[in-house]
């Protein structure tokens, strides 16, 4: 046997193992579906094991993050993406080359009102943790206990000012989300009222243009300085 | 700053530089954003290939359709390339034996075998060139930077050979109206010679179509790259894609000549 010969033997031989491993894998599909896959896996392998290779991953991927929960954040931002999404497919043949050019961007900005959203949530974890009794222990001594009630007082004081933050982030995210569907309805608009191109990529460059403003969310001029009891 | 965008795109302030477009007309409606092709079937895909190119890029980046995807992008391969390898044996077994070209002209001895050999040449060859250089384009995807997968790289180069396979099979039925023209109408040998040559190269040009999807895919996965360094990273990543191109125009032709060899010699 010549080399390519060797070559071709080893190749399909490995073909052979990656299709046992389709066909162990593709159990929830229908019988020709399944056929069909595990024949060209023989011959096509190299395009089957990166399939195989990542199907092991999920079960550590799904720990990790979890899901968002269904509130009224996400069915907003699930809302104007939706809107958005129909505004920008609507693009097409129209003002196409601005969606191009901002498709990273407005692709951030999606992301940066997923995280918004969940760091008002966990800032809202944070406030429904349970106060305690609030009441001093009664064998302290007089300097001890008016130290402990400047903590309580601190303590309270912060949470208040995260109560703030919170309300903050969370208005900053629904005007964000307001303003974005406004520029949505704009461009709808401007495409029915035979605008020019160029209108459609300023409305679209300035939908993009509001993940700077989300960015900066855990913005510097918004530090809010902890009180200390000391 | 949040605040004070807000204060300001409300307030009408610098950042909300849009002019009012006249009177309000109407509330619009908002418009389905894509057509209704269901891209869960073969067909759906092809057309989704055709008509939306950019909306396979979408699914080609997404890795949880991979495993319904890859094998309808393969069927189409096959079956646009069986189609091809069955009307180049019907023109080469109906052409004079001195108008083959002299690549194939001594192993095409007429019958199933040569005919079985330039079906595998090309439909195994085509797709294993494919797996062979897969490798170097996830490698050149991490060198330039972008955040892509084997799995998406897997996914953009099935969109590219099944974007050829359209494109072949929509050159295809022109291609035999005109070499079937030849033979019928006894065109002279060097003229049909050349266009027998041009058959046996219809998949490469087919391909610069797939190229060109596989270039524009790849492209899109700049997004992936920081801000900071997409320009520059990106010229990059277009050098690098054109590369890999190249790589692969210059192993393709070589697999399908090596693999015809070697088929059309056991079967003969």
């Amino acid at each position: 046997m010549d080399m390519l010969g060797q070559t071709l033997l080893m190749y399909f031989i490995v073909g052979i193992a990656v299709a046992v491993a389709v066909y162990l894998a593709d159990a929830a599909k229908s019988g020709a579906e399944r056929g069909f896959r595990v024949a060209t896996a023989i011959p096509f392998w190299p395009l089957y094991l990166p399939l195989l290779l990542t199907r092991a991953q999920p079960a550590v991927e799904e720990r990790a993050p979890p899901a968002p929960r269904a509130d009224e954040m996400t069915a907003a931002i699930a809302q104007v993406d939706a809107e958005l999404d129909a505004a920008l497919g609507s693009l097409d043949g129209w003002a196409e080359d601005v969606l191009a050019r901002e498709k990273g961007r407005i692709r951030e900005l999606r992301a940066a009102w997923t995280a918004q959203a969940e760091r008002v949530r966990e800032m809202d974890r944070l406030l429904a943790q349970p106060e305690g009794s609030g009441s001093l222990p009664s064998a302290l001594t007089a300097d001890a206990s008016e130290r402990l009630r400047h903590s309580q007082r601190a303590r309270q004081q912060n949470l208040e000012r995260l109560r703030r933050v919170r309300q903050r982030a969370y208005d900053d995210l629904m005007s964000m989300l307001a303003w974005v569907r406004e520029l949505v309805s704009m461009i709808h608009l401007a495409k029915f009222t035979g605008a020019p191109a160029s209108r459609a990529e300023e409305l679209v460059a300035q939908i993009a243009a509001a993940v700077e403003g989300l960015s900066n969310v855990v913005g510097v001029d918004e530090v809010e300085k902890p009180v200390s009891c000391g | 700053m949040n605040a004070k965008l807000i204060s300001e795109v409300y307030g009408r302030g610098p950042m909300f530089a849009v002019e009012e477009p006249g009177e309000i007309l109407d509330a619009i409606p908002v418009e389905a954003p894509q057509p209704a092709i269901d891209d869960n079937s073969l067909l759906g895909l092809t057309e989704l290939l055709l008509k939306h190119p950019a909306r396979v890029d979408q699914l080609a980046r997404d890795e949880a359709r991979q495993a319904d995807m890859l094998p309808r992008l393969l069927a189409i391969v096959l079956v646009s390339f069986s189609m091809f390898s069955l009307a180049l044996v019907l023109l080469l077994d109906n052409a004079a034996p001195n108008a083959l070209p002299s690549v194939i002209r001594s192993n095409w001895t007429g019958g199933w075998r040569p005919a079985v050999s330039l079906w595998a040449a090309y439909t195994i060859g085509m797709v294993a060139a494919s797996g062979i250089c897969l490798p170097s384009f996830y490698f050149f995807g991490l060198l330039v930077g972008v955040k892509i997968s084997l799995l998406q790289v897997t996914g953009h180069i099935m969109k590219g050979k099944a974007s050829t396979a359209v494109m072949l099979l929509g050159i295809l039925p022109i291609y035999v109206a005109v070499v079937l023209g030849m033979i019928v109408f006894h065109a002279p040998n060097d003229i049909l010679h050349n266009w027998l040559c041009v058959g046996l190269a219809l998949p490469f040009l087919a391909g610069f179509w797939g190229a060109w999807a596989i270039y524009r895919g790849f492209l899109d996965m700049a997004d992936t790259l920081p801000a900071c360094r997409r320009e520059r990273r990106t010229c990059f990543l277009r050098r690098l894609t054109v590369a890999w191109g190249a790589m692969y125009c210059a192993v393709t032709p070589v697999m399908i000549y090596t693999l015809w060899n070697y088929f059309a010699g056991r079967l003969a």
